[in-house]
């Protein structure tokens, strides 16, 4: 569910605790579920690994939130590097199609991260997300309409209908991003 | 219809056409260039206000552009050339329009059969022309019903057999799915990808890229101007 690119785009934001992210990464994501706190931490050291984030000590109390009175990660505070924000617009520019974990197509994480977050044009994401996934509707329909038998033209209406959602919805998004309206 | 794939069935060179809006000119159009092949279904997409209608309206010859130039088949035809235009969309444009323009008096086999009387066809030639084409659009029982009897999706598909019968070469749509529930949508959008199939040449303009995906090629309109290819 890019735990990695939501947690690049929250700290594109600024520096952040280890322990403010998770409940911000939910927020943004909107995933309905709780995001592991271990993989928060696990995906964090790989950012690091790679230079993409790096890791300073503090004692957090000063950037309010809740402290942890305990444990390893309380004073774990990072930030992104130059490397991490050239990832992170790599990643908002990319259109890869295909279900991440949460069963949504990427584009719909990255709207939601660039809304959430400010660290993409919302508009420029949704326009490049909609091109490869008309463009795979275009090749779906070919089949649809080449499709002989029940059997095959089932099949192609269901990749029919999963992309025409995701189309739905970035139509949909776009007309609210030009209008700015909530609903 | 012209069975000769890849010849120009329309085009527009530089066309602009321009508004007045108080004290200023909006552009609707804006140096707008593009060309539909014989055998070729094309969709424009862009968002309401983009200038679609008026694309559809220019290539159909009811509103004259303010500059550039529209041909039909190769010959160049010009605001001042209403009866070229009038022929022209008597044999050669089939049009649905978004307001879908059908007669309130006439029933729906009337409708469709009108543009073939004008055409020259003999009304019992004309009238079982247009059974079939309301047949291909799934209204064969409703033939006989007025557009106030009518559901609004039904008038929507009479428009669309209208602009079908009588094998006419060019076709332009102005979202012939607006009205229409998803499946509905789907089969008149199939009907506009068949006829460009035999030989016919298609240009829709749609907001919905769900329907423009059964177009051979997808163009972006945005503020009158043609933003490259969205697909």
């Amino acid at each position: 569910m890019s735990v990695r690119e939501g947690l690049l785009a929250l700290l594109a934001q600024g520096p952040r605790h280890g322990y403010q992210l998770k409940g911000e990464l939910e927020r943004a994501l909107v995933t309905g579920r709780p995001v592991n706190v271990g993989q928060v931490y696990s995906t964090l050291d790989r950012l690091v690994r790679d230079g993409l984030v790096t890791e300073s000590a503090s004692d957090g109390a000063a950037e309010g939130g809740t402290v942890p009175r305990a444990g390893p990660e309380r004073r774990r505070r990072f930030e992104i590097t130059d490397a991490g924000r050239a990832a992170l617009s790599a990643w908002f520019a990319a259109t890869p199609i295909g279900d991440d974990a949460t069963g949504r197509t990427p584009d719909v994480a990255r709207v939601l991260l660039a809304v959430a977050t400010g660290t993409a044009d919302p508009l420029a994401v949704v326009r490049a997300q909609r091109g490869p996934v008309v463009a795979r509707l275009q090749a779906v329909r070919q089949v649809q309409r080449a499709a002989t038998d029940l059997h095959d033209a089932l099949a192609a209406d269901a990749d029919a209908a999963r992309l025409e959602a995701t189309l739905a919805w970035l139509d949909r998004t776009e007309e609210r991003l030009r209008t700015k309206r909530s609903r | 219809m012209d069975q000769s794939k890849g010849t120009v069935a329309c085009e527009l060179r530089q066309v602009s056409m321009h508004y007045p809006d108080g004290d200023e000119t909006r552009a609707a159009l804006d140096a707008v260039s593009l060309r539909v092949a014989v055998g070729e279904f094309v969709a424009v997409m862009g968002p309401s206000g983009s200038g679609k209608s008026t694309l559809v309206h220019v290539l159909a010859g009811v509103e004259p552009a303010t500059a550039g130039e529209v041909a039909i088949r190769g010959e160049v035809l010009g605001p001042q050339d209403r009866r070229a235009w009038i022929r022209a969309r008597r044999k050669d444009i089939g049009v649905v329009y978004q307001r879908l323009n059908l007669l309130p008096t006439l029933s729906a086999l009337e409708n469709v059969a009108l543009p073939l009387e004008l055409d020259g066809f003999n009304r019992r030639a004309a009238a079982s022309m247009a059974a079939a084409a309301l047949a291909d659009v799934g209204l064969a029982s409703l033939a006989h019903r007025r557009p106030d009897h009518l559901s609004g999706g039904q008038q929507q598909r009479v428009a669309v057999a209208r602009a079908l019968v009588g094998e006419r070469s060019l076709l332009l749509a102005d979202e012939p799915s607006g009205a229409l529930d998803s499946a509905a949508a789907e089969d008149v959008v199939r009907l506009l990808a068949d006829r460009a199939r035999a030989g016919g040449a298609v240009l829709m303009v749609t907001h919905d890229s769900r329907m423009a995906s059964w177009a051979d090629r997808i163009v972006e309109l945005r503020d009158g101007r043609l933003t490259g290819v969205a697909a």
